[in-house]
């Protein structure tokens, strides 16, 4: 047991984490980070490998249920149609994110004014949107100024190239009249900082070796710890443990040999996905707190949102030249983000070209769709999708509902015996008919573009990888977990920066507002410092 | 098939044939067979992690002998056979099948792919005619402003 109580303990070294622990390192202040997972070592990536794509069904898979490493968690969510995706490192998920990495819409911190769904949040675009920018610094984000579909913004580096596939589908948007733009990527697109250039490799859902793509190991971590900032891996805190005096007193965990440990902190910050975060209170349960931490509400675990993805993918008649360049950055389409009543839903959603896809899943998607056979024409079928498929997902915006949780499993635990999480979750009317309408209008822009044939999955299944809204932050101690910067309503030196925050969801990426958002809460605290726990 | 799942001679031939029968060499393509190129080594490796697949592989295989042995038809006729007596055979062998063969840099070079591994040296990318965007341009701002609203 230590006896060491620092000033400021993070649990979790993520996208939220490793921004927050930056931001922080400058008050010198005595800082200490628990991951649960390790550090990734480059070389250790898929992508020098010629198996990089069939390790996507092992210890780089999305999924932490079918990886079995050590440092994950079990997730039940055989109650959802939506599978949860995260990864557990130094870096969190970003170190498989396809770096995406579009802001919100002024409309969204205001979804309940405009739309008369769900709540305003607490703050607005205006207020995060310096922390965007520093964002874009720390993260190195490419793009393009001037995209209509937001107020100006600049970024540090040009945009990726859009290569044969980006033009084609560029030029389906432009046949009808629609919005698009190059993405915003947290991928260098030239030497930046000390991190190479994206080489358009195309391997970025398994990592990045070069260090192109913006993961938070490569970004925000070295700077912090060189800073002072101490992060320790391999720590699996198992609850937030609460003081006579009603405030945090710190964290039980077990160490790398599963040892239990314990360690104090003035102020604890959990930054552990929408999922974790929920995880760790409902399971810090207490005569204070018996529905767990911080948890007076009754909200925390609830309102669980993901965003419901459908992807729509078509063939070309012409090579796209489709597996060169990052994954999922490519260009965005915002034609549909804003309400439009006649449509049939309230709120919208985005589309994200994809990139073509390696030869390995050329084959298992068409195996799947039945147009790759086997036997003779074997050839013949992989040849007519090989590097002539291009696709694009479907981002919708989840409305929060109450029905939609996470909860502690009865029996299932992870490897350190803590009850793993369990998720309940349905998809809304307004969500299927927002999915209805843009896969409708998926294929329109796709043939549009030249497509001959098109295939749609919706929802997609495994796109259980934005995790939001399970400790909403609010002003109304009744009706939300934590304020408008963060802290426990209910234990003052608590604070949560992770997803799980969230009041809305908007139907973009979501880790660009997650890390604007720690930035907003460690700058808060630090002008509050004198007077934190008032 | 011996206790240590290792597949006997015979059997070891057999798949070999099966699987050049799943994906059949395509010399106008410079492209192997898939037992030609040794995925059989990649499923009997997966034997070895999963010996369940024993289950599925050791009746397969002997019904593919059996008929091939008996039968003059041409190679659907057969696999229509074998699918008829083992119809786990080849919808088990499709997944492993696939992902060996299309990951070996045989192939992967005669896919362009110039049989190496994506990094470090990546794929080289022209730059962009950015004026494609002047039409979105054109048509102004598509957010909301929501400051007189709130």
């Amino acid at each position: 047991m230590s006896d060491e109580t620092v000033d400021v303990l993070i649990i979790g070294a993520g996208a939220a984490g490793a921004a927050f622990a930056w931001s922080m390192a400058d008050t010198k202040m005595n800082i200490l980070c628990l991951e649960q997972g390790d550090w990734v070592k480059h070389d250790d990536y898929p992508g020098v490998g010629a198996d990089w794509e069939s390790r996507q069904f092992s210890d780089f898979g999305l999924s932490p249920n079918g990886r079995g490493r050590r440092e994950d968690y079990p997730v039940n969510d055989s109650a959802s149609p939506i599978k949860t995706s995260m990864f557990n490192a130094v870096g969190g998920s970003t170190i498989l994110y396809a770096a995406h990495f579009p802001r919100m819409h002024p409309s969204d911190f205001r979804v309940r004014t405009l739309d008369g769904v769900a709540d305003d949040w607490p703050l607005d675009y205006t207020q995060l949107e310096p922390y965007y920018d520093i964002n874009a610094r720390m993260m190195g984000v490419s793009g393009l100024a001037g995209d209509p579909a937001y107020p100006p913004k600049d970024l540090p580096l040009p945009p990726l190239p859009l290569g044969v596939l980006g033009e084609t589908l560029a030029g389906g948007f432009n046949k009808l009249g629609w919005h698009w733009w190059p993405s915003d990527s947290a991928i260098a697109s030239h030497d930046y900082e000390g991190r190479g250039g994206c080489v358009n490799a195309g391997t970025c859902l398994v990592g990045c070796p070069q260090g192109a793509k913006a993961s938070t190991d490569v970004t925000y971590w070295p700077l912090a710890l060189r800073q002072g900032v101490r992060l320790k891996t391999r720590c699996r805190v198992r609850e937030i443990t609460l003081g006579a005096n009603g405030m945090a007193e710190g964290v039980l965990y077990y160490d790398a040999d599963g040892v239990e440990r314990r360690q104090r902190a003035e102020v604890v910050v959990l930054a552990c996905n929408g999922i974790g975060t929920p995880r760790i209170l409902l399971n810090s349960r207490s005569a204070t707190f018996p529905d767990g931490l911080a948890n007076r509400s009754g909200l925390v675990g609830k309102r669980l949102m993901f965003h419901p993805y459908a992807l729509v993918r078509g063939v070309f008649p012409e090579p796209l030249e489709g597996y060169k360049g990052a994954t999922g950055c490519c260009i965005i389409s915002q034609e549909f983000y804003e309400t439009d009543p006649s449509r049939g839903f309230v709120r919208g959603y985005s589309f994200e070209m994809l990139r073509g896809m390696g030869p390995v899943f050329t084959a298992l998607s068409g195996m799947s769709t039945g147009q790759i056979p086997w036997g003779p024409d074997h050839h013949d079928g992989y040849g007519r999708l090989w590097d002539r498929t291009a696709g694009m997902v479907v981002i919708c915006e989840d409305l929060p509902e109450e029905c939609n949780r996470v909860t502690l499993d009865p029996e299932l635990t992870d490897c350190d015996g803590i009850p793993a999480p369990k998720i309940d979750y349905r998809l809304s009317e307004n969500s299927n008919r927002m999915l209805e309408h843009s896969v409708a209008r998926a294929v329109e822009v796709l043939q549009a573009a030249g497509a001959t044939e098109c295939s749609t999955e919706s929802p997609l299944k495994p796109a259980g990888w934005h995790l939001m809204g399970t400790a909403r932050m609010g002003i109304d101690p009744e009706t939300s977990v934590v304020n408008e910067w963060g802290r426990s309503h209910d234990v003052r030196n608590l604070f949560i920066i992770d997803g799980s925050i969230f009041v809305t969801s908007g139907g973009v990426n979501p880790t660009n507002t997650i890390q604007a958002l720690s930035l907003h809460i460690a700058d808060t605290i630090k002008r509050n410092l004198a007077n934190l726990f008032d | 098939m011996s206790e240590d799942d290792q597949l006997s001679d015979d059997e070891r031939a057999h798949l070999s044939a099966v699987l050049d029968r799943i994906i059949p060499p395509c010399p106008a393509r410079g492209l192997p067979g898939a037992g030609e190129l040794g995925v059989g080594d990649t499923i009997e490796a997966e034997l070895r992690r999963n010996p369940q697949l024993r289950l599925v592989l050791e009746p397969g295989l002997a019904a593919y002998a059996a008929l091939s042995r008996a039968s003059t038809a041409d190679d659907t006729d057969l696999m229509a056979a074998v699918q008829t007596a083992a119809p786990a055979l080849v919808p088990t062998l499709l997944f492993h099948t696939y992902i060996a063969y299309y990951q070996h840099p045989r192939v992967t070079a005669q896919l362009g792919l110039h049989g190496r591994p994506p990094h470090p040296i990546g794929y080289s990318m022209d730059p962009s005619d950015l004026s494609i965007l002047d039409p979105v341009r054109l048509r102004g701002q598509r957010y909301r402003d929501v400051t007189e609203r709130t």
